[in-house]
């Protein structure tokens, strides 16, 4: 179990970029745009008219519409972690077995006293697990701090964020929707992984 | 004692050729082997089987195991370096040793940063910010603070300059040699391992052209420096191989008489060199 976290923490080492600044790059996009359309706002709309009138007609609005609201906004706001996250993942299996090869690291690796099998489950696992909880936790990240900017701008227009939108559903279901289809993918994918392997 | 490594009519076959043909090998522990050959003699090909790195015919065993199906188990006391640079390029020294720490069980840390303490390797350096001669050392100071019975040593010094290479070899001998460990060495720089080898094993086309001690290959062979005018005399006495340098005629035998020979001019121990010269061309023949 050891070597099998120690082989996966390699793998974290070696696709640092892909694995962790990508996501981070997709969130400061959402957070970027989300920041851009305020100023906007800000500067054309005067006294913040059309930001107070949303506020107004979304809260006439049932909780439960705007519930629905949130929830699909959220599942909508993944669609680009999900499209580049198979990007990352499929070029990452395309060159998993190969890299080591290539530049003969294969030769120090094989030096090491962890099996052909165990080097394979990690980089299995580091497609199927690692690399979707790294999306995954930056994506939440991402929805709070869009939610904190969100919430700031309610306030300043003396609306309630919490009574607003945030009281009104449940994010961990969406969360947890969207980790579940994730896992599903990559649980339907696995033969293809497999057959490469080979 | 039991040995280290034992092969009985080891092969390996790339299609029709014939790599390594049925070889028998017996090395005991405690010893420091030279495995030379020129390029494709099968030196690569043997070292991979015994490191469990290709498939083989015939039968092998390394500390009691059959590396082809025992790799991993057989690594916990088996070190290789594979030729001067296979270190992965794009992890940091710190990195390295943590994983090699997590995955050898006889990994030693504390040993480790003291020979990495010599040299000007940091922990926060990449592999492929490190001089082509650092990298050695760093394999060489992870390697030497395993606790293991066995260490194969592919061409490690290959392209490095004079003083990295006299130090790689020193820091060998002196830190990490002892009784109960064997190094296997394969070079095509003989002249700088010939004085740390306890043992010497030629290979010729996939077989073995020579194999013995280093004593008795002191007590075998001999070498006999004449002047021209004793050459045809020499001669006559069936040498080996013969060369010349600066006029005077360098005789190589085999299991000669020294007192004849004496009388005709100088005695010297050959060089390992000279020995596999001697020999690779003389099994040409």
């Amino acid at each position: 179990m050891k070597r099998l976290l120690a082989l996966i923490h390699r793998e974290y080492w070696e696709n640092k970029g892909a694995f962790r600044t990508t996501p981070l790059v997709i969130g400061g996009i959402y957070i970027a745009f989300l920041l851009m359309s305020i100023f906007t706002t800000a500067h054309i709309d005067s006294d913040l008219y059309t930001f107070k009138e949303a506020v107004r007609v979304m809260g006439e609005q049932s909780p439960d519409f705007r519930g629905r609201i949130m929830y699909n906004g959220m599942l909508g706001s993944s669609v680009l972690f999900t499209l580049v996250m198979s990007v990352v993942i499929f070029f990452y299996l395309l060159g998993a077995l190969y890299d080591d090869r290539k530049d003969r690291s294969i030769l120090f690796w094989k030096s090491l006293p962890a099996s052909d099998t165990l080097t394979i489950a990690s980089k299995l696992l580091a497609a199927m697990v690692l690399v979707p909880l790294s999306f995954l936790a930056i994506m939440i990240l991402t929805h709070v701090i869009m939610s904190i900017i969100g919430s700031l701008m309610v306030m300043g227009v003396d609306g309630n964020p919490w009574t607003l939108f945030i009281s009104v559903f449940n994010p961990f279901k969406a969360w947890g929707m969207i980790a579940a289809s994730w896992l599903a993918q990559s649980v339907w994918a696995l033969p293809l992984g497999l057959a490469r392997s080979r | 004692m039991t040995s280290i490594i034992s092969a009985k009519g080891l092969t390996k076959r790339y299609g029709r050729m014939v790599a390594v043909d049925h070889i028998d090998l017996d090395i005991p522990p405690g010893r420091i082997v030279g495995l030379i050959g020129p390029n494709g003699a099968g030196k690569t090909s043997a070292l991979k089987a015994i490191l469990g790195l290709a498939t083989f015919d015939g039968e092998l065993q390394v500390l009691g195991k059959n590396p082809s199906r025992d790799r991993a188990a057989l690594m916990e006391d088996v070190c290789f370096i594979a030729d001067v640079a296979v270190l992965p390029r794009w992890i940091r020294v710190w990195q390295l040793i943590d994983v090699t720490e997590q995955i050898h069980a006889g990994f030693s840390r504390d040993k480790c940063m003291e020979y990495l303490a010599h040299t000007k390797i940091t922990p926060d350096h990449k592999v492929k910010q490190l001089s082509k001669g650092m990298v050695p050392q760093l394999h060489l100071a992870l390697v030497m603070a395993i606790d293991a019975r066995l260490l194969v040593l592919d061409e490690p010094t290959l392209g490095l300059d004079i003083l990295y290479r006299k130090q790689f070899y020193t820091s060998l001998l002196n830190d990490y040699f002892d009784e109960q460990r064997t190094i296997l060495i394969t070079t095509h720089q003989v002249e700088e391992v010939e004085h740390i080898l306890t043992d010497l094993i030629f290979i010729q086309d996939g077989k073995i052209a020579l194999e013995a001690t280093m004593d008795e290959v002191e007590q075998r062979y001999v070498e006999l420096l004449v002047k021209p005018e004793m050459a045809e005399r020499a001669r006559s006495l069936k040498p080996l191989y013969e060369r010349e340098l600066f006029g005077r005629h360098i005789f190589l035998y085999l299991n000669a008489d020294r007192e004849q020979l004496s009388s005709m001019g100088e005695l010297h121990t050959p060089s390992v060199a000279d020995l596999f010269v001697a020999t690779m061309k003389g099994g040409k023949s």
